[in-house]
C-alpha cells in the first residue's frame, strides 16, 4: 500500500539519497556548491510534498525527477558560479593545447586523450546527454527510468546516449573503446 | 579501465560535503509537522503573520529594492508573459561581432547579479529556515488544491458543418516503392536506409551496403567504407539520398585536425568494405589550431556507378546535430554549437573577448578552411538566456557539393520543423513571473529562399512542443501545439510547491505573433502525439485515460477545440490514413500497482480513427498486440511504414520483430506476418542496447517485394501473401 513518509523516514531517506541526488546535480550543474544548494531543495520540497510511494523504485524515480525540475528551475543561474569550485579539477576541460606544427596528428589525439579525464569530457556534453550518461552508466537507471525522470521518450533518452557515446568515443579514444 | 570504471571512480571522488549533510539533516529535523488545537494555531498564525512581517522587513534590508534596477530578464518575461508571445527584434552579429560579445558579457554579468542576488537569499532562507514548519502545511494544502482543480471541460459545442478533413498525408511519392516515412511531402529527412526503387542503401557496422533488390533475390552490389574523420569518429548515423548523390551524416568531435581535403577528381577513394583508406599525402589531415568542438560532417559520394560509388566532399559544420531536412537536391544542416558560459571562467572569457570572431562565433569547414560566420549570418535571440548557437547551412548536393548560405542564432534551439518554404527552430525558454517559472519555447522562423537562408522572424510562446509534429505550417500560418508546465522554485519557501501541466494550441502568422489560441487544455495531462491534416489538428494528451483532441483552425484567429474522443490507453504516433482515417500506434493501458486511477503502459495497439466527421471522431477499428509493449516506431516515426496504396502497415518491436499488417476499411487490421531477425555480435556498436524496440529494423518495398533490413541482414518476400524468398546475413550476399 502506498503511504507517506514520516519524517523520521525522510530524515533516512535523505542519508541514503544524498550521495544520488548530489552526484545527479553535480553531474547537471558541474558545481559543488550548486548541487550542495540542489540537494537541500530536492529534500525540502519532498517534506513539503509528502508524496506516497509504493517501492523504492518508485521513490528513487520521484527523487530523480524532482532532482532535475530542481535543476531546472535554477538553470537561468545555473552557470552563476562559473568554474569557481572546480576550477582546478575534473570539471574543467583540458587547456587549448596548441598543435606544435611537428607532431603528428595522431600524437595530439593522444595526448589530449591521455589529459581528459572522463568527468570532464562527460561535464561538456549539453546537459540531456550528460544526465542520460550519468543515470545510465553511474545510477546504472533503465532506459524507461531515466525516461521518466527527464520527461522524455525513451527513444529520445536513446538517442541522446548514441549522440552522446559518439562524442565521448571521439574525445576518449582509447579509454572509451573498452566500454 | 573502460569508460564505465573511470566515470565511477572520478564520480565517487565527489560527495556532499559533512557541513551540507548537517545541514539538511537539520532542516529536516525542524520541520515536524505539529498538531495544534484551534488555540494553537491561532497562536501561530498571529506569529505566523509576524515572522512575515520580520522577514518582509529583512527582504527589504538585504535586498534593497530601490538599489535594485529590475533586471532586463524579468522585465522581458513578465511583459511576455502578458502578450502570450512577442515578436523581438534580431540583432545581427555587430560589426567586429560586438553584439555577440555584448551577449556573452551580458550573460557573465547577469550571472555575477545572479549570484549576489542568490547570497541574499541564502541569508533569507537562513533566516526563514527554522519556520519552515507553517510553509510545509501551507504548502500540503495548495497542492491538494492544484490536483483537486476541477478538470475543464474540453470539449466545446461547436456547431460544425461537417466539412471533410482534406487529407495531405506524407506518402508515397513513387508508386513502386516505399520512402522513409516523413512528415511533409517533398521534405525529405535522414534515416539509416534509403531506397531510390533501384538500390538500397543501408548503414551497416562499418560501412554503408548498396544493395540490388533484383526481385526478392538481393545482392550486394558494393559496400562503402566509412570515410575517416579527423575527429578519429567515422561512423554515419543517417545517410540521405537524392538523385545519384548519396550523402552520410556523422558527429565528430574536433580536437585538433580538420576532416581530409579531398581531392574532388579522385576515383579509388571508396572501396570495398574492409578496405580502410589509407592516409596519403594528399588526404592527411591539415593541421588547424586546437579548440574543442562538436562538429557535424557531411560526406558526400557519387553513386551513378552504385557499384563503385565515388567520394566527391566532406563539409562540415560547427556544434551537436540537431536535425536536418532535404529538399530536391539541398540540403539543410541543423546544428547547436553549445558555448556553454562554463567553458569561460572570467579571465578566459576576457581574453577570448579578444577575438570573438575565433573565439565565440560557429564555423564551417570545407577542404580544411575554416570559414567563421559573419556577423550578419548571426542573430542574436533579445535577451537570449544562453550562449548557445543553432546553426544552419545549405548544402547543394549536386555536382561537388558547395555551401550556398549559413546562418545562426545565438540564443539556440534543438527542434526543428520544416514545411516546404520555412524552417522553424525550437528552443527552450522560460517565463518567470514571481515564483512561477512557466516553460517556454523560442521560435525562430527561418526562410529556405532557394537554399538562401534568412531568418524572417522569432517568437516566443509559454509551453514545450514534443516533437517536429507538434507544428504545422499551413498557408503561412504556423500551428503548434505545446505541453505548458509550470513550476514553483523552492527557494521561494512561501510558495506553495506542485506543478502544474497543461495544453496549449497557438496559431501564429507569418510574422510569428500569435493570432488565435486555445489555453489550459487537459490539465496535468501531457501530449503524447499530434498531427495535423488540412485544417484540423489531432493531438492526443495522456495521464489516465487517452483524450484524442480535435481542434478546427480553418480560422487560424479563433481555434476551436470541436472534439474530445475519450478511450482508454494512448496513442504514440498519428498518421492520415485517408480524407477520413486517421492511423493512431499506441498502447493500451492496464492498472498500475500504485493504485487508485493510476495506470501503467500494457500492451502495443494499433487503432484507426474515424474522422469523416471531426466533431465526433470515432474509434473505427482497434487491435490489441499481446505480449509487445514497446516499438521504435513510436518514438521515431522513421521506423513506421504506413502505405494506403498497398494497405498495408509495418513497423517493429521488441526482440528484434517486425510486424506486418494489412487494413481493410471493413475487415479492419489482419495480421499478415511477424518476422524475427537476429543480429550477431559484429552487429551495429549500439545494437544490444538499442536494438530491444527494433532502432535498427526497418521494412520497404520494392514492387511486389518487400524487404526487411538490419545493419547486418535482410529479408525478402513475394508481396501479397508474403512467402520467404531469402534470410540472409549480406557480408554473405557480398560474396
Amino acid at each position: 500500500m502506498p503511504r507517506n513518509w514520516s519524517n523520521q523516514e525522510l530524515q533516512d531517506v535523505a542519508r541514503r539519497y544524498q550521495p544520488i541526488i548530489y552526484r545527479l546535480a553535480l553531474s547537471y550543474t558541474r558545481t559543488v556548491a550548486d548541487a550542495e544548494d540542489i540537494m537541500q531543495e530536492v529534500f525540502l520540497r519532498a517534506l513539503k510534498a509528502h508524496p506516497s510511494f509504493v517501492d523504492a523504485q518508485h521513490e528513487k524515480a520521484w527523487l530523480l525527477r524532482v532532482t532535475i525540475n530542481c535543476c531546472k528551475s535554477q538553470l537561468s543561474s545555473y552557470w552563476r558560479r562559473n568554474v569557481s569550485q572546480l576550477a582546478d579539477d575534473a570539471f574543467n576541460p583540458a587547456p587549448m593545447v596548441a598543435t606544435p606544427e611537428v607532431a603528428s596528428p595522431e600524437a595530439v589525439q593522444e595526448s589530449h586523450a591521455r589529459q581528459e579525464s572522463v568527468l570532464g569530457a562527460v561535464a561538456r556534453l549539453p546537459w540531456k546527454q550528460r544526465i542520460c550518461v550519468h543515470l545510465f552508466y553511474f545510477e546504472d537507471a533503465s532506459i524507461e527510468m531515466i525516461a521518466q525522470a527527464l520527461n522524455m521518450n525513451p527513444s529520445t533518452v536513446k538517442s541522446h546516449l548514441h549522440r552522446a557515446r559518439l562524442a565521448l568515443k571521439a574525445t576518449l579514444k582509447e579509454a572509451y573503446d573498452e566500454l | 579501465m573502460n569508460f564505465k570504471e573511470r566515470y565511477h571512480e572520478e564520480m565517487n571522488r565527489y560527495t556532499p560535503s559533512a557541513e551540507s549533510s548537517q545541514r539538511l539533516q537539520d532542516a529536516l529535523r525542524s520541520a515536524r509537522k505539529p498538531k495544534t488545537s484551534s488555540l494553537r494555531r491561532l497562536q501561530l498564525v498571529t506569529g505566523s503573520v509576524a515572522v512575515v512581517c520580520v522577514a518582509l522587513v529583512a527582504v527589504m534590508v538585504v535586498w534593497q529594492p530601490w538599489n535594485h534596477p529590475q533586471s532586463p530578464d524579468t522585465t522581458q518575461a513578465s511583459s511576455t508573459h502578458v502578450a502570450t508571445s512577442t515578436t523581438p527584434q534580431l540583432q545581427d552579429g555587430g560589426a567586429n561581432y560586438k553584439n555577440v560579445a555584448a551577449v556573452f558579457t551580458r550573460i557573465q554579468q547577469e550571472q555575477a547579479a545572479q549570484d549576489r542576488q542568490d547570497q541574499r537569499s541564502a541569508i533569507i532562507q537562513r533566516f526563514l529556515n527554522p519556520f519552515s514548519m507553517f510553509n510545509g502545511s501551507t504548502a500540503k494544502s495548495s497542492s491538494a488544491e492544484v490536483s483537486a482543480a476541477p478538470e475543464t471541460d474540453a470539449v466545446l459545442k461547436e456547431d460544425m458543418a461537417g466539412a471533410p478533413a482534406t487529407s495531405q498525408p506524407a506518402q508515397n511519392t513513387m508508386p513502386d516503392f516505399s520512402n522513409t516515412n516523413i512528415q511533409v511531402v517533398g521534405v525529405q529527412e535522414a534515416d539509416i536506409i534509403k531506397t531510390d526503387g533501384h538500390f538500397i542503401y543501408a548503414l551497416g557496422a562499418k560501412g554503408l551496403w548498396v544493395i540490388s533488390p533484383n526481385n526478392g533475390h538481393p545482392r550486394v552490389v558494393g559496400t562503402v567504407s566509412f570515410v575517416p574523420h579527423a575527429t578519429g569518429n567515422t561512423e554515419f548515423f543517417d545517410i540521405y539520398l537524392s538523385g545519384d548523390r548519396l550523402i552520410g551524416l556523422q558527429q565528430g568531435y574536433q580536437g585538433a585536425e580538420l576532416p581530409a581535403p579531398l581531392d574532388n577528381e579522385s576515383t579509388d577513394s571508396a572501396g570495398p568494405l574492409q578496405q580502410k583508406v589509407k592516409p596519403t599525402p594528399s588526404n592527411t589531415p591539415a593541421k588547424i589550431p586546437a579548440s574543442d568542438r562538436d562538429v557535424v560532417t557531411v560526406t558526400s559520394f557519387d553513386v551513378s556507378d552504385p557499384a563503385r560509388p565515388r567520394l566527391l566532399k566532406q563539409i562540415s559544420q560547427s556544434g551537436a546535430y540537431v536535425d536536418s531536412r532535404m529538399i530536391g537536391t539541398k540540403l539543410y544542416l541543423v546544428t547547436t554549437d553549445y558555448r556553454s558560459m562554463y567553458s569561460y571562467s572570467p579571465t578566459t572569457l576576457k581574453s577570448q573577448l579578444k577575438d570573438p570572431e575565433k573565439n565565440l562565433v560557429p564555423y564551417t569547414l570545407v577542404n580544411g578552411q575554416r570559414s567563421t560566420l559573419k556577423p550578419d549570418e548571426i542573430s542574436i535571440y533579445p535577451a537570449t538566456k544562453t550562449t548557445d548557437y543553432a546553426v544552419a547551412s545549405a548544402i547543394e548536393t549536386s555536382g561537388v557539393p558547395t555551401i550556398i548560405s549559413r546562418c545562426s542564432i545565438l540564443g539556440g534551439g534543438d527542434t526543428i520543423y520544416a514545411s516546404l518554404d520555412n524552417l522553424y527552430v525550437i528552443g527552450e525558454d522560460y517565463l518567470k513571473r514571481g515564483a512561477t517559472t512557466t516553460d517556454a519555447s523560442t521560435i525562430t522562423k527561418i526562410a529556405f529562399n532557394q537554399g538562401n537562408l534568412k531568418v524572417t522572424a522569432t517568437s516566443r510562446i509559454p509551453g514545450r512542443v514534443k516533437d517536429q509534429f507538434s507544428l504545422d505550417e499551413k498557408s503561412g500560418v504556423l500551428r503548434v501545439v505545446t505541453t505548458v508546465e509550470n513550476y514553483n522554485q523552492v527557494r521561494d519557501i512561501l510558495t506553495p510547491t506542485g506543478t502544474r501541466t497543461t495544453t496549449s494550441l497557438f496559431c501564429l502568422d507569418s510574422h510569428l505573433s500569435v493570432v488565435g489560441k486555445i489555453n489550459d487544455l487537459a490539465p496535468n495531462e501531457t501530449v503524447y502525439s499530434c498531427r495535423y491534416v488540412g485544417d484540423y489538428a489531432y493531438f492526443v494528451t495522456f495521464r489516465e485515460v487517452d483524450p484524442l483532441f480535435t481542434a478546427d483552425l480553418s480560422d487560424p484567429a479563433h481555434p476551436k477545440l470541436v472534439g474530445a474522443l475519450k478511450i482508454p490507453g494512448f496513442s504514440e504516433y498519428l498518421h492520415p490514413w485517408s480524407a477520413t482515417e486517421l492511423f493512431g500506434l499506441g498502447n493500451t493501458v492496464e492498472p498500475s500497482s500504485e493504485g487508485g486511477n493510476a495506470v501503467r503502459r500494457s500492451d502495443l495497439k494499433i487503432a484507426m480513427f474515424d474522422t469523416s466527421d471531426p466533431t465526433d471522431v470515432k474509434v473505427k477499428h482497434e487491435l490489441t498486440i499481446p505480449g509487445m509493449q514497446y516499438s521504435e516506431a513510436s518514438y521515431d516515426h522513421h521506423a513506421i511504414l504506413v502505405s494506403p496504396d498497398k494497405g498495408l502497415i509495418a513497423f517493429p518491436a521488441e526482440d528484434n520483430s517486425y510486424l506486418i499488417y494489412r487494413y481493410d476499411e471493413s475487415k479492419g487490421f489482419t495480421k499478415v506476418t511477424e518476422i524475427s531477425l537476429d543480429t550477431n555480435d559484429q552487429g551495429y556498436a549500439d545494437i544490444q542496447l538499442d536494438g530491444s524496440y527494433g532502432a535498427y529494423l526497418r521494412g520497404l518495398f520494392i514492387n511486389d517485394y518487400f524487404y526487411v533490413l538490419t545493419p547486418d541482414a535482410i529479408a525478402s518476400y513475394r508481396m501479397p501473401q508474403f512467402n520467404t524468398i531469402t534470410n540472409a546475413w549480406l557480408s554473405d550476399l557480398a560474396r
